[in-house]
């Protein structure tokens, strides 16, 4: 897209210089001679440049996209010659080990997702992704099939777009950009799988802008969490608070809607600074009590030549769990009041020949799933959890645009029957 | 899924298990497993096992204190939230002495003589809801426990209710059950439950629905005594109840 976008400007003076010297083609003496004979060199210059851009425009819905954002789609115009429907898509196969527990080792076709993107005009396009997770999803086996997105864009404005339907909530680094060639190790991190329920996605209408200076703004209304699906007697919501009670917009309790925003910063070359915040009722007047959920980040992302530095703070909170907890009373998961965890991340490109590219990294990770609860009174206020820490060391080895290997090892500090090797081989077009 | 089903004589009356499991020998295995708990729970919980945490509190001089097993620590804590929010009216000492404990920091504490606490009014819901959390631990797909009365489903399943007809026999459906917690007692002149602080000549089959089998189980006494503020606590519970004031001659 750059490569076009730069020639354009050169074009436009070739065709001006040409039609000043055929203004001139009369003339005769040695020096229109050599004014006439510059004019041809550059007439066929432009001829060749022309065939190049044709080429270029040609090969344009083939080439592999940037994962994700082919998908989620930036706000940009289409040009005319690109394709009405691109069909893309992604999947992992994962192989993970426990350390200590060889029999408990697991080999998992984790997810394949296909995605229609369908322009109707330069203005207006629709993005769709269908999932299916384990291989196979039927009564008796363990996988599950699901829309991870499905909405419309509607670009009113160079810099400004709106967005409704099933989306990707825009909260941290991997969120709405989830393929396995954008993340490195083979699992994606704990904090933005357990504390940022990735993938996270709501209905709703969102307002997107990239301004030129750098800035992209999200903000919308949205679908959000139901309290009402807490299940205390399972070990889900210890998991992944938000992941035990998000909807995902399948008859999704209503009443209450959620305000998101998101601002990220790319005006410096190399380097992403962005923030989110998503809050929202979320008990829908089926219970006494209400509650709130609230959730926001702060992240970082920098390039500096091969180097590519991460990193990520989140934290959640549930209002009024003392109320809400009470009746659950006697269950092994009550609501924490409380979540949040942080990673660090540096990957280095080692190595690169032709389309191969090895990238080793380390990752280190804290998060605590129930930071705080609420108190019950003696006896009954669960005690907070201690927060778990991950170390994982790993290489992501690419060895065709969007196709990658990868292979880590993690460390658990507190459960460490955790403790894995993990490899993976992944795709994303 | 076949449904696996055991039941066996503990906490004083019949306990039954039932569950379905993808693989029946998982499923078997969580059977034993789960009449284990039950097993090891009595021993910490009931008033006629001499080394519970409650019997040795009974034995227990005044002014002195013991520390607490998990177990009899949260029912305990449970007792003395509903003790204090009802006016003393539920209460696990039948009499001996309401205010006669005191808990703090896992530790009871014994502050009358001749205090002598019975958990028979709480302890089976409690144990109701470990077998449940066990069984979907062991990765049953569905599960009930039935504790003489004291019951709670999970799973897919609903599971059909019937109330037993105190005085003239025979069972009635009211309804059915999924995801929840139910129990039933029926208070009279006849019947084995007996209720501190009842009016005489009581005669109430009461039946409440609630989370946990802890709370459906604790809240029948309050709901039979027909306490004030009983709705605020039944909302804030999210529980249910329904009473039924028997006359014989009808």
């Amino acid at each position: 897209m750059n490569k076009k976008l730069s020639r354009t400007p050169l074009l436009h003076t070739l065709s001006l210089s040409l039609m000043l010297a055929i203004g001139t083609a009369q003339a005769q003496t040695p020096a229109e001679q050599e004014l006439l004979r510059r004019v041809d060199q550059l007439a066929a210059e432009l001829a060749k440049l022309r065939t190049e851009l044709a080429q270029l425009q040609q090969q344009a819905p083939t080439q592999p996209s940037a994962p994700a954002a082919s998908i989620a789609a930036l706000v940009e115009p289409a040009p005319a010659a690109q394709a009405r429907t691109v069909l893309g898509g992604y999947a992992e196969l994962n192989y993970n080990r426990p350390n200590n527990n060889g029999k408990d080792a697991q080999a998992d076709l984790r997810r394949l997702v296909l995605g229609v993107q369908h322009r109707f005009d330069e203005k207006t396009k629709i993005v769709t992704e269908i999932e299916v997770e384990h291989a196979v999803a039927s009564a008796g086996d363990p996988g599950e099939v699901a829309i991870e997105q499905a909405y419309v864009e509607h670009q009113f404005h160079p810099n400004w777009a709106l967005r409704g339907g099933l989306f990707l909530m825009p909260m941290g680094l991997l969120n709405e950009n989830h393929e396995p060639t954008a993340y490195y190790g083979v699992e994606r991190n704990f904090v933005e799988t357990a504390i940022i329920p990735s993938t996270w996605r709501e209905g709703g209408i969102q307002l997107v802008g990239q301004l030129d200076s750098g800035w992209t703004l999200q903000a919308g209304i949205a679908t959000g969490f139901d309290l009402n699906k807490w299940d205390a007697a399972s070990s889900e919501g210890r998991e992944s608070p938000l992941g035990a009670i998000h909807q995902e917009l399948a008859l999704a309790r209503s009443r209450d809607l959620a305000l998101f925003g998101a601002a990220n910063y790319r005006g410096i070359p190399g380097l992403l600074l962005g923030a989110s915040v998503f809050s929202g009722q979320a008990t829908h007047s089926q219970q006494a009590a209400s509650s709130r959920i609230t959730l926001w980040d702060l992240h970082a992302r920098w390039t500096p030549g091969r180097w590519d530095l991460s990193a990520l703070y989140s934290r959640g909170s549930i209002s009024n769990t003392a109320a809400l907890n009470m009746p659950l009373v006697g269950s092994d998961s009550l609501i924490p009041a409380r979540f949040d965890g942080a990673y660090l991340q540096a990957a280095y490109k080692l190595w690169e020949q032709g389309s191969y590219v090895l990238k080793p990294f380390a990752r280190w990770e804290r998060f605590n799933t129930a930071s705080r609860y609420a108190e019950l009174g003696a006896g009954l206020t669960p005690e907070a959890s201690d927060s778990e820490r991950v170390v994982t060391l790993g290489a992501n080895f690419e060895f065709a645009p969007g196709v990658v290997l990868k292979a880590d090892l993690q460390r658990f500090r507190l459960n460490k029957d955790l403790n894995r090797v993990n490899l993976g081989l992944g795709w994303s077009f | 899924m076949q449904l696996q089903r055991r039941a066996q004589p503990w906490l004083g009356t019949l306990l039954e298990i039932s569950l379905r499991h993808a693989d029946a020998a998982a499923g078997a295995a969580a059977l034993q497993a789960g009449f284990a708990l039950v097993a090891r729970l009595q021993g910490e919980l009931s008033r006629f096992e001499p080394d519970s945490d409650i019997a040795r509190f009974n034995a227990l001089p005044p002014g002195q204190d013991l520390t607490l097993r998990p177990a009899a620590q949260h029912v305990l804590a449970v007792a003395a939230w509903l003790r204090n929010r009802s006016g003393g009216a539920f209460d696990i000492s039948q009499g001996s002495g309401c205010r006669g404990w005191t808990l703090a920091r896992g530790r009871l504490c014994k502050t009358e003589a001749g205090t002598h606490l019975d958990l028979g009014g709480i302890a089976k819901g409690y144990v109701v809801d470990r077998l449940i959390a066990q069984l979907r631990r062991a990765g049953c797909a569905w599960g009930a426990v039935n504790a003489g009365g004291d019951l709670r489903v999970f799973g897919p399943l609903p599971l059909p209710l019937y109330l037993r007809d105190e005085h003239h026999g025979g069972l009635r459906e009211i309804g059915s059950l999924a995801d929840g917690a139910f129990a039933s007692s029926y208070y009279g002149p006849d019947s084995r439950s007996r209720l501190t602080g009842a009016a005489p000549g009581l005669d109430v089959q009461v039946a409440v629905a609630a989370p946990s089998a802890l709370w459906a189980d604790a809240l029948c006494k309050l709901v039979a005594l027909g306490l004030e503020g009983q709705s605020a606590l039944l909302d804030r519970l999210r529980a249910l109840a329904w009473t039924w004031h028997v006359d014989p001659a009808v």
